[in-house]
């Protein structure tokens, strides 16, 4: 399995390639690496994959010519080079004119020209024929959100988690939809399936804080900053200022009673300390940023 | 030589189970990390008197039922068995044909004899030396170490040892259909008996520790 630095290294070599052609199998060898790292860097695919199809048609085996020009169409889409894009899914309808994933491009050429209805129509299609295709109808979810119908692909992306429960992406982007729309409550719902998936995410636990905040549950919020302090092992400062905000918006006072509530009583300043500690060690000059907040809440 | 997996053509009512299980798993194991309310909002999901989901009866068939009712499915199995040992068996009869009750070669190196029976299949001159090995013998031995390089050779993409690992695994780990009926029934009595604890009581104290630790070390 190849890594991101791995891909880095080959990008970089096809930059400092001494003709505006640069070789075959270097081209190959990012596209495959990108394909398998699922990384969408859809300039750098765009371009260098136009120059290999143009160039060097020949050298692909039948296989990988086809995954390499359903590779380039999906970038030039992205970039917004249509024609181009026009020219290589043609040329694979032309070659697999049966198969849903010929109509899956299809359909992402009519989004990108700015046609919805026409895509929905393909992918409605695909998923007749078809009907476990899932990313058939994760592109239905994707028009509705284009089209700003938020709610609508909210609702139909509940529809498709109810099958697909263990898609992890796919309750992420629930998850920022219902932020998007207001409804704290069904987001806290996918943040805690986020959580199930992998408990020590610093991200995660800060993002479900983040919305406990903001419906008000502080003291909750302040729990789950400090999971997230301690799984961060005190270097996520989103978390430390996640407990200097609950700190701001308890009023009532915490008496000494046992380890928990001398922890309560304790944390602010020790999270205080660390965040200038952070600061100090990795932006030193924002420190005059951070010291008059603390402080206001008098903390220094 | 290995295929590549069955296509598994499920229905989504399938999927749903499948990933309904998968998901209640997760939920059991780390249900410390949610709040009450919501450890209790799914748990009346999965296994809720009437509406719980681990309750309805199941689409998905066991391996048994699809044995009987899908005659199909011992066909795949069958040939895709069979497919790659068929053309190897018949070059090794044909090589057995041809070259019965020859010595083919001989190891550069000596062999205990303990070697004899496995390199020198068809004669039995047992004053034969063991360095020496028959056809068949010598035919098998190619056939099992060179796969690696034929690999190379015959196919396109580079297949690094992962891949080749996954091969060679994957026949026997399509087997397993997914059996709903037992998985639900154990994932409702794992829910029935759990109760809820919340691990986040303690966090305060937890953080209040690491954050000292960093501190401590620099003061």
């Amino acid at each position: 399995m190849a890594s991101a630095s791995e891909l880095d290294e080959v990008e970089l070599s096809l930059i400092n390639c001494k003709s505006s052609v640069p070789p075959a199998d270097l081209i190959v060898k990012y596209l495959k690496i990108s394909r398998e790292l699922k990384i969408r860097d859809s300039q750098v695919v765009a371009r260098y994959g136009s120059i290999l199809l143009r160039n060097y048609k020949n050298i692909l085996a039948e296989e990988e010519k086809w995954l390499v020009h359903e590779q380039v169409a999906v970038a030039s889409l992205d970039c917004g080079a249509i024609p181009f894009a026009t020219d290589l899914i043609r040329a694979v309808a032309r070659r697999f004119p049966e198969s849903s994933r010929t109509r899956r491009l299809q359909g992402m050429f009519w989004e990108a020209s700015g046609n919805p209805e026409k895509a929905i129509e393909i992918y409605q299609d695909v998923l007749t024929a078809k009907p476990s295709d899932e990313i058939a109808a994760k592109r239905l979810i994707a028009v509705e959100k284009t089209r700003g119908n938020t709610l609508a692909a909210a609702e139909a992306l509940k529809k498709y988690l109810d099958i697909y429960s263990g898609d992890r992406e796919a309750w992420e982007e629930l998850a920022e939809l219902y932020l998007e729309l207001l409804m704290y409550k069904q987001a806290l719902f996918c943040f805690e399936e986020l959580l199930m998936f992998n408990p020590l995410n610093p991200q995660y636990l800060v993002a479900y804080a983040d919305v406990l905040y903001t419906i008000g549950s502080f003291r909750l919020a302040r729990s789950y900053y400090s999971k997230a302090v301690e799984a961060s092992l005190g270097s996520s400062n989103r978390a430390l200022f996640g407990i200097l905000a609950c700190y701001a918006n308890i009023t009532e006072k915490v008496s000494l009673q046992d380890s928990k509530t001398r922890a309560q009583i304790e944390l602010p300043d020790l999270s205080a300390q660390a965040l200038i500690k952070l600061y100090r060690q990795n932006a030193p000059d924002k420190l005059p940023l951070l010291e008059p907040m603390l402080k206001k809440l008098n903390l220094i | 030589m290995n295929g590549a997996p069955p296509k598994s053509n499920k229905e989504p009512k399938e999927i749903r189970e499948v990933q309904a299980v998968a998901r209640s798993q997760r939920l059991r194991q780390f249900w410390r990390v949610i709040p009450e309310a919501g450890y209790k909002m799914r748990r009346e999901f999965f296994v809720g008197k009437d509406t719980g989901l681990f309750h309805q009866k199941t689409v998905s068939k066991s391996m048994q039922e699809t044995m009987a009712t899908d005659p199909s499915v011992m066909m795949d199995m069958l040939k895709k068995n069979l497919s790659g040992m068929v053309p190897q068996f018949a070059m090794g009869m044909v090589v057995n044909f041809f070259f019965n009750g020859f010595v083919m070669g001989k190891v550069p190196f000596a062999l205990s004899p303990r070697f004899k029976p496995m390199l020198q299949r068809g004669i039995d001159l047992a004053s034969l030396d063991v360095s020496y090995f028959t056809s068949l013998s010598y035919y098998i031995l190619l056939m099992f170490g060179l796969r690696g390089v034929f690999s190379l050779v015959f196919r396109e993409d580079t297949i690094d040892d992962s891949e080749l690992m996954r091969r060679q695994m994957n026949p026997m780990a399509n087997q397993m259909t997914f059996d709903a009926e037992q998985a639900f029934k154990a994932e409702r009595t794992a829910l029935q008996t759990l109760d809820h604890e919340w691990e986040l009581d303690s966090a305060e104290e937890r953080a209040a520790d690491v954050l000292k630790a960093i501190l401590g070390k620099t003061v």
